[in-house]
């Protein structure tokens, strides 16, 4: 017996995979999402969503993909998984999924054809979009420099192809590699970590979607998660998940502090932790953190 | 069981069999045993309704609205007054019911709103003198309202009630005489005098206004003409005296006031105005002679201000002059100013009055004792006179002094009657060259200028004084057949159309700005209420965001700069939503009133309240005043109607608050249920979005609102922003309603069950 099936829940509510039907349409997500798809609707071409680890960027990019009809956008998402990314295969990449059915090897033939293919989505009345997600691991300046030739593609008044990324607040630095790029940002928005009303909403809204049918978590206990989480969503969902998971070996129907506490000590975590990670974005601790989460999601 | 559950029984059994007939009778019959039972009589006069027995159906509802009435129900009798009203709008009764109602309710809007269907009804059957009896109640009702007040007028005009309408007429003209607003009175006049043509005293109104207004010339003209058919009319002598005045013709102005004088000897306000024009005339020795005459009697009317005023201007241009001096001496004396009497007279001057006082033959005859005797010896103690023994005499002021002021008023050779022909002074032969000028002033080069350009009631004037005859017979005024006059007044814009010269001026806020180097929050705080109040949220919004440039963490500000756009935002959705007005006024087969009004409001009126403006640009018209207890009573109505079906008139009674704080969001979330009802969606929506910009909502508030509106994208088919909805309420309160089941079907809906892939999964790629 898991402990979904003792608390009478249909799913697991705290898993860190990306999945739609737990977004979470807190008002700073809806407020972003409204902005960016403002930007690509009025083909602002570039956008940029900022946000710490854990805060629901890649959350956000998939509800994003999944507003945008197909009758209207030409639309994709390309998730960055290593920093090797060359600007050939970006290129090809995004001509791929925009429809390009056998990129050409050769450089100017791709841009020809990519073109074309934007070109023609024009004409169908549709927009192009591309949505890049951990966009802070594109470092170097031939990327972004790329990425501002892909921004020229355009006919006179309009541009054919937009761009929103998604990623940490590095990727501020990576955009000033190019500066002509870096100018061409026409929406940006900073997501931060949840308050603590938001943190209950938020665990509240996961438990429901997973099918609850009462409350699992002491309020008290939803005030520690809110301490040791600094509000970071991805932190909330992995003490919240642990929580349960030592609640049910306990066979306590409510997640009390006491309980949250041990979790989060045993995580590594403190308060003071929280804060001060949630605080300064300072690259170490931020891949300190993100070691601890794959290791726990591993 | 007792036979009325029984009862009760079978008919729910029949009405969920749909079969109409026998319900009804199951009702009958329990009506029959419990006719005080509202709640069945109500039901049955509905089973009747949808069955088409209207007349039956009427019936019941009176009944159970006089039940309602009767027992201090009245917002539920309102309510089913007002069903019987959509049942049968012939039904006079219901309206007049619903007037009372109304009024005692103290939703003087609606009520007038009533009175208006029933004046219409009564016009419409004739009844002229019912129809002038509520039009009486809505004046009183509103007395304020200019064109309840008007369509009285016209009313009572049309139907030989010609003093009723003068008198309601001058009502009116006193109400925007207070005012100061001269050209909507002029308006005013264009419009009536061709139905009360032959009434003097709105030719004379007319004439008082002209004058008032600066049109002196055409006033004048217009008294003169009134004076050949009354020439002792004091009233019209005396306007004539005031418009020869204004013109600085104080020859003119004398003459007429010799004239007043002669008619009324013993009226000393004739001779004040006597007296004052002779001064402004430069006629010290006879304003001297008549101050001396008659300073005894102004006295004993208290008018010792009036008198020191006189005197003063006389010692400026006098000052040599003894009687001057003397008197003004007593003057002081009795007001207590003895410091003055150094100042005016130097010490023998002053021995030689005292002297005068003690004298019993004092300078012209006009002893001071009886000057002093003549006020009652208020002040007898203050003088440092002697009582000459003739003092304690009681003062003549009838009689001989009078005869002898005649005699001197025939020696000053004086010929009233030239100044009313010709509108000119010859009383002094030195003065010739003014008299022809005077007479110039009123050849026909006056008014040369073009008709073209002269307004309708210039035209009028031109008419009724044809330049090139200085004195017609008449007073030629458009042809007043009753039948030929177009003129019918339409009141249908009667509550949106208050008297709008009563707005109040916004201060302008600029001046109690605070100062750059220490912004007086409080006081920002104040004033951007006091916009908010006015619904100038720009005005509003500056004076927060000038305070926040200045210091930008003031919370305060912020918070009310949040409000300030909350309203904003409300006001602007309820203005794009369609309106549902009152029921629309019968269009009439003469002149709209509405025109009227709509033509004295935009005429340009410099003293006039400037009208404020809405987001929109329009003219904001000043709403009807509502305090809690209004406020209160609109929601209530707004509810019972909602509860009998009248969705309509619930949104004109949400509407007629939603603005108010207490019951904004309550307002806002109803009209949107009701905007929902009626299809309206997108209207319904914005009714939503606006309450839940209210600062204060409570949770269970904002809760509800989601609700509501994720049950609307349901009805517009907008899946997502239904699960959004649903989804926020759920968060926070997963068993709010039927949430959850809401949830689960639009995840399905949206192929969003565990185990679902997303249509967006072959758009991702990886690098």
């Amino acid at each position: 017996m898991s402990y979904a099936s003792f608390y009478g829940l249909e799913q697991q509510p705290f898993s860190n995979a990306p999945d739609p039907r737990f977004y979470f349409n807190s008002d700073q997500h809806s407020q972003a999402l409204l902005r960016l798809v403002y930007a690509v609707d009025s083909n602002k071409g570039l956008a940029v969503l900022l946000g710490g680890i854990g805060t629901g960027k890649t959350t956000l990019a998939r509800r994003m993909l999944d507003s945008l009809p197909e009758e209207k956008y030409e639309s994709s998402l390309l998730v960055v998984v290593h920093s090797g990314v060359t600007p050939e295969w970006i290129i090809t990449r995004i001509a791929l999924q925009l429809g390009v059915t056998e990129p050409a090897t050769d450089r100017v033939a791709l841009l020809k054809q990519l073109y074309e293919r934007l070109l023609a989505i024009e004409e169908s009345g549709r927009k192009a979009v591309v949505l890049i997600d951990e966009a802070q691991m594109m470092r170097s300046q031939e990327l972004m420099e790329e990425f501002r030739g892909l921004l020229n593609l355009e006919i006179p008044g309009k541009k054919l192809l937009n761009l929103v990324f998604f990623g940490m607040p590095e990727l501020e630095q990576n955009l000033k590699l190019d500066e002509p790029l870096e100018q061409r940002v026409a929406v940006k928005f900073n997501l931060h970590s949840l308050t603590l009303k938001t943190t209950e909403s938020y665990i509240k809204h996961r438990l429901q979607v997973a099918g609850a049918k009462r409350e699992l978590f002491e309020p008290d206990a939803i005030e520690a998660i809110y301490r040791f989480a600094g509000g970071i969503p991805r932190l909330i969902n992995t003490i919240c998940d642990n929580s349960l998971f030592e609640s049910y070996v306990r066979r306590i129907k409510i997640v009390n502090a006491d309980i949250v506490t041990a979790v989060a000590t045993d995580l590594g975590l403190t308060p003071s932790d929280a804060k001060s990670k949630q605080a300064t974005v300072d690259e170490s601790d931020l891949d300190a953190i993100d070691q601890m989460l794959d290791q726990l999601e591993g | 069981m007792s036979r009325k559950d029984k009862l009760l029984a079978s008919a729910r059994k029949n009405l969920a069999k749909r079969q109409i007939p026998k319900a009804i009778k199951d009702y009958e019959r329990l009506v029959e045993l419990d006719p005080k039972d509202v709640r069945l009589r109500q039901k049955l006069a509905e089973l009747y309704f949808r069955s088409n027995r209207v007349e039956d159906a009427i019936e019941e509802y009176e009944a159970v609205a006089k039940f309602f009435a009767e027992n201090d129900f009245q917002v539920k009798a309102i309510a089913i007054y007002k069903q019987i009203q959509r049942l049968d709008p012939e039904n006079f009764q219901s309206y007049l019911k619903l007037a009372e109602l109304n009024e005692k309710q103290g939703l003087v809007g609606n009520a007038l709103s009533e009175y208006q269907n029933l004046v219409k009804f009564y016009e419409t059957h004739g009844d002229v003198s019912q129809a002038i009896t509520t039009l009486q109640k809505m004046r009183d009702l509103d007395p304020s309202n200019l064109n309840v007040r008007a369509k009285l007028v016209e009313s009572c005009a049309r139907n030989e009630r010609q003093d009723e309408a003068v008198e309601e007429f001058q009502g009116i003209c006193e109400h925007l005489q207070e005012k100061r607003a001269f050209d909507k009175i002029l308006k005013l006049y264009e419009m009536f005098l061709p139905i009360l043509p032959e009434v003097p005293a709105m030719q004379q109104g007319l004439a008082t206004v002209l004058i008032e207004k600066g049109e002196v010339d055409k006033g004048i003209r217009l008294v003169q003409d009134l004076l050949k058919k009354a020439p002792s009319d004091l009233s019209l002598l005396t306007l004539m005296s005031e418009g020869y005045a204004r013109q600085e013709d104080f020859k003119g102005a004398r003459m007429t006031c010799q004239q007043l004088i002669k008619l009324e000897p013993k009226n000393l306000e004739f001779r004040k105005r006597y007296i004052k024009v002779s001064l402004d005339d430069e006629q010290w020795e006879a304003a001297l002679l008549e101050l001396e005459e008659w300073k005894d009697a102004f006295l004993q009317e208290e008018k010792l201000q009036d008198l020191k005023g006189f005197y003063e201007t006389l010692r400026n241009q006098m000052p040599n002059d003894r009687r001057v001096l003397q008197t003004l001496d007593s003057i002081y004396a009795l007001t207590g100013e003895g410091e003055k009497l150094l100042d005016i007279m130097q010490p023998e001057e002053r021995s030689v009055a005292s002297e005068s006082f003690d004298t019993s033959a004092g300078v012209e005859d006009l002893g001071e004792e009886d000057f002093l005797d003549g006020f009652d010896g208020l002040a007898a103690d203050d003088l440092e006179t002697e009582d000459s023994g003739q003092g304690g005499e009681p003062l003549d002021l009838d009689g001989a002094d009078f005869l002898d002021l005649e005699e001197d008023l025939d020696t000053d050779d004086l010929d009233f009657e030239s100044v009313v022909e010709a509108g000119v002074d010859n009383f002094e032969s030195p003065e010739e060259e003014d008299f022809f000028d005077l007479e110039l002033e009123l050849e026909p080069e006056e008014d040369l200028s073009p008709v073209a350009d002269a307004t309708p009631l210039e035209q009028e004037l031109n008419e009724v004084n044809p330049p090139q005859e200085a004195t017609p017979e008449v007073i030629e005024l458009p042809a007043a057949e009753d039948d030929e006059v177009p003129l019918e007044l339409d009141i249908s814009d009667v509550e949106e159309l208050p008297d709008v010269i009563e707005l109040d001026l916004a201060p302008d806020y600029e001046e109690d700005e605070p100062s750059p180097a220490a912004p007086d929050i409080q006081g920002a705080l104040e004033e951007a209420s006091f916009f908010l109040e006015q619904k100038l949220f720009t005005e509003a919004e500056d004076v927060c965001q000038k305070v926040l440039e200045q210091v930008p963490d003031a919370a305060e500000i912020q918070a009310k700069l949040q409000e300030i756009r909350s309203f904003r935002a409300s006001a602007l959705a309820a203005d794009t939503a369609p309106v549902v007005e009152n029921a629309p006024a019968e269009p009439s087969d003469g002149m709209d009133f509405s025109d009227l009004v709509e033509e004295i409001e935009n005429a340009p009126e410099p003293e006039a309240e400037p009208e404020t403006e809405d987001e929109e640009g329009g003219n904001v018209r000043l709403q009807e005043k509502l305090d809690s207890t209004d406020i209160e009573s609109h929601y209530n109505l707004g509810i019972a109607y909602r509860e009998m079906g009248l969705v309509d008139d619930a949104i004109t009674e949400f509407r007629k608050i939603k603005n108010d704080p207490a019951r904004f969001v309550d307002c806002h979330t109803l009209l949107g249920q009701c905007l929902t009802e009626k299809g309206e969606r997108e209207a319904a929506e914005k009714e939503y979005r606006a309450a839940l910009e209210f600062t204060e909502l409570s949770d269970g508030q904002r809760f509800n609102l989601h609700y509501e509106m994720g049950l609307l994208y349901e009805q517009m088919d907008r899946a997502m922003d239904a699960l959004d909805s649903f989804q926020y309420v759920a968060d926070f309160d997963p068993f709010f309603r039927d949430v959850k089941d809401k949830i689960t079907r639009l995840r399905q809906q949206l192929g969003m069950e565990a185990g679902s892939v997303s249509n967006s999964k072959d758009r991702v790629s990886y690098l």
